[in-house]
């Protein structure tokens, strides 16, 4: 019964704690990361120094499947058949950049490989006929869809001699989308006028330059005018026996209308290309890969793998935390202790050190010790180490000359204890309480001030895999891109606000007025 | 009051006196040579020691300290800096300006944010609106300024292109920064307020009001804001400082060219001159600011007499 009337100290902190969902939660993470910070060298995928593509081989990774993709090409022939891409024998490959993707033919099937970052087009070309897809490497799509291919068709592909008739188009483009008839295509080069045709290099070697600037609107050829002559309206007049085809193109993609004046069409031609995709999506493996089941945040400019630096960088972030809050609550408590105890001139010149130190407004402080010492991870945990010293030292003076009016001090002094001895066995305990919550808190704000002095710079090595670093690195490099920047950020959140809810919860339990 | 302010201003001085010692001997007790670095590495000895007698560098700490006060306090005089070789003062007349406005705008959004949180959070306590507002503001307490910057950058400016990335120029440019800049100090203050605020809602005469029949939103606009934030602006002006701090790492995530960023491209090249100058800068606002904050809640609050 009388246990039940005043349990332990320690047991009623202990329930006033647990009944804090919050801060228990935020407990078991700071133990999460903490044990993260000591095996991250185990737990990192990947090694968080090297670009990821030199590590692939040894992981027994196959890289390729990444950075190209097959594409299918169809061949749709005049009578309606469809041939496979191999069938046709003379197919070509034109990659719009090459700086971007190139592609190549393999079998059945067109192998794009991605070489940089941006978006290109690919035209493909079997004799008179050309189709185009768009290739995207990294997500970084210009947003621009091109022509993919022109589908033509007349009402009669036979014909007698001086018969009319005008042709319908149509045309896809790369999006999706469908502009049917001469109206809409129209309206659609106008609307792209300004923007540059899609050429492929003007000589590259392989006579595939029929492409020229006046066919970016809509045109029509006939192959033989002798046979059959065409306007540039599309309107069809048979002038001659024999057989031939119209061909319609734009902006580099055709197509052709086979026609026969007098006599049967003979034999089938191609008249159209159907890659199997209109947009294929690439990632550039060199760098910047966006999250994936292989890289789960992603990797950065250089290639390396995010989710192993930030694993890594725990390590170091903790270590600025901790180390710099001990030292700093070290120096300030005794101080705070002397301060406090002694009172008169000890007291007076710690107190006017401590305003010296409070001059200097929020990081300001941390960053003149830092352009004192020079960069450097050391000065970062001693700059941020000077940062708390005045915050402990009033605290723990505050605290101390309440503790110092109990009994139990005035007793321990009349019975002739040493100054001493009072200050650490009865003073210093009783500003514990107050030490540890603030402790707590100020591990959160030290990471926080570590990580804002190592994104400005001041942290001495920039490609080490510290959070803030990190952030600093991402912001010249990667500006627009969301996940370099995006995570590493998310860790310090994560990690400081574990701190500041668990400081939140412990200043409850500990806080005498609060009753349960 | 008077004597007060008297007072008040004398505590500083000395303040202001170590914290001037201090950043004078930014230039005496770092690493390099001011001879060599203003005029070049390959002048003679003769020339070296002729140059620097006629910078003084030859006298006394102390007369060399009282040189550098006296320049500051008559002149306006900085010095040169080691960098570009201009006169320090004249830079930080023309960034000044720059980190004023940022810091004042913050400075509205936080109290605007801020208040309104704090007296939602307080009027509706222990609702969703307060728990809502509680660990919205603990979360914003823990978030870094930059990272913030960063991301509210890649909304704003990369991905939706509603505003430029960085920069000075128009209102524009000033939007981002200057939330980055506040979210801290809004998040201190809706915890303030909605603290304050509870404290007089058990305040009698509140009980009063409404048992009078009074409507809720009435008795807060009148009767409970009155008092309750009277706490609330000195608290918010001795976040002014905070603010001040926080402007150096958001200057140098938005490229605006202010006395923050200043300040670290001059850490990062060694420009000791200017490190000095920005230092004592920096402190010495901070330093008036406080003292206007303490005398105004003299002003602001009638319970308060000097002796």
């Amino acid at each position: 019964m009388n246990q039940q009337k005043s349990p332990s100290p320690f047991r009623v902190f202990l329930q006033k704690f647990l009944r804090q969902r919050f801060a228990v939660i935020s407990l078991g993470l700071i133990l999460c990361i903490i044990a993260v910070a000591l095996l991250a060298p185990w737990l990192a995928p990947y090694d968080p120094y090297r670009p990821v593509t030199d590590q692939y081989a040894a992981k027994g990774i196959e890289a390729g499947r990444l950075t190209s993709a097959s594409v299918k090409v169809e061949a749709v022939m005049s009578d309606g058949t469809i041939k496979r891409a191999k069938e046709l024998g003379h197919l070509t490959l034109d990659s719009a950049d090459r700086q971007i993707a190139s592609a190549r033919k393999a079998g059945e099937n067109v192998i794009v490989n991605a070489n940089g970052d941006g978006s290109t087009a690919i035209l493909l070309s079997a004799g008179e006929a050309a189709s185009r897809f768009k290739v995207i490497v990294s997500g970084e799509d210009n947003g621009q869809a091109y022509v993919s291919q022109l589908i033509a068709d007349v009402q009669q592909h036979s014909l007698e001699l001086g018969a009319e008739q005008t042709a319908k188009v149509k045309a896809v483009l790369t999006d999706g989308t469908e502009l049917a008839g001469m109206n809409e295509i129209a309206a659609y080069v106008e609307k792209n006028a300004a923007m540059p045709a899609i050429k492929p290099a003007a000589n590259d070697g392989f006579g595939n330059t029929r492409v020229t600037d006046d066919s970016h609107g809509l045109t029509f050829t006939s192959l033989e005018p002798d046979v059959v002559q065409v306007g540039s309206d599309g309107a069809i007049k048979a002038v001659g026996a024999g057989e031939t085809a119209v061909k319609v193109s734009l902006d580099g993609v055709s197509t052709l209308i086979p026609l026969a004046v007098n006599q049967p069409l003979s034999k089938p031609i191609v008249t159209r290309l159907v890659p199997e995709e209109l947009a294929i999506d690439l990632i550039n493996r060199y760098k910047h890969q966006p999250p994936s089941g292989m890289h789960l945040f992603g990797t950065d400019h250089q290639n390396r793998d995010i989710f192993s630096r930030v694993l890594v960088g725990t390590r170091e972030t903790l270590l600025i935390g901790f180390v710099s809050v001990s030292i700093g609550a070290a120096i300030g408590t005794f101080l705070g202790l002397l301060a406090g105890y002694y009172g008169r001139w000890l007291d007076a010149l710690i107190m006017r050190c401590t305003d010296v130190l409070l001059a200097f407004p929020g990081i300001l402080l941390a960053i003149a010790v830092i352009a004192l010492l020079g960069p450097g991870i050391v000065n970062i945990i001693f700059a941020v180490a000077v940062f708390t010293v005045p915050i402990f030292i009033r605290i723990v003076r505050g605290s101390t000359l309440s503790v110092k009016q109990m009994t139990y001090v005035e007793a321990a002094k009349s019975i002739g204890v040493k100054d001493r001895v009072i200050l650490m066995r009865h003073i210093f305990p009783g500003t514990l309480s107050i030490v540890m919550v603030y402790l707590t808190m100020r591990i959160g704000t030290a990471i926080l001030i570590g990580a804002s002095l190592s994104f400005l710079g001041l942290g001495g090595d920039i490609t080490a895999p510290e959070w803030g670093a990190m952030l600093s690195a991402a912001k010249d490099n990667s500006r627009n891109l969301f996940h370099p920047t995006f995570f590493p950020g998310l860790a310090i959140v994560v990690t400081v606000l574990s701190f500041n809810l668990l400081g939140d919860g412990l200043r409850d339990a500990l806080d005498p007025k609060l009753k349960d | 009051m008077f004597s007060f302010i008297v007072r008040r201003v004398a505590g500083m001085i000395p303040l202001l006196i170590v914290v001037s010692i201090i950043s004078f001997l930014f230039v005496h007790l770092t690493p390099g040579d001011p001879i060599r670095v203003l005029y070049g590495t390959e002048i003679s000895p003769a020339a070296y020691e002729m140059l620097k007698q006629k910078e003084g560098l030859n006298d006394p700490l102390y007369v060399q300290y009282g040189r550098y006060i006296k320049k500051i306090v008559t002149q306006g005089d900085f010095g040169i800096s080691y960098r570009t070789k201009s006169n320090v003062s004249e830079e930080i007349v023309r960034r000044l300006c720059y980190t004023l406005v940022l810091t004042l705008a913050s400075m509205l959004w936080a109290v605007v944010i801020g208040l309104a949180v704090g007296i939602i959070s307080a009027t509706k306590r222990n609702t969703i609106w307060d728990r809502l507002g509680m660990v919205t503001t603990i979360t914003a307490l823990s978030i870094p300024e930059f990272w913030f910057g960063l991301m509210l950058m890649q909304i704003f400016a990369v991905q939706l292109g509603w505003l430029p990335t960085s920069g000075s120029g128009g209102l524009e440019h000033l939007i981002l920064p200057s939330l980055t800049l506040g979210l801290g100090v809004a998040a201190i203050v809706a915890r303030f307020t909605r603290s304050s605020v509870l404290d007089v809602l058990r305040e009698d005469y509140v009980r009063t009001a409404r048992a009078k029949g009074q409507r809720g939103w009435v008795i807060v606009m009148t009767h409970v804001l009155r008092s309750a934030l009277i706490p609330v602006v000195t608290m918010t002006g001795l976040q002014f400082g905070i603010l001040l701090g926080g402007a150096v790492v958001v200057e140098q995530v938005f490229a605006w060219p202010g006395l923050g960023s200043y300040l670290i491209d001059s850490i990062l090249t060694r420009d000791y001159p200017v490190i000095q100058a920005l230092i004592l800068l920096f402190s010495v606002q901070f330093l008036v600011v406080n003292l206007l904050v303490d005398v105004s809640y003299g002003l602001l609050n009638p319970q308060i007499r000097y002796e």
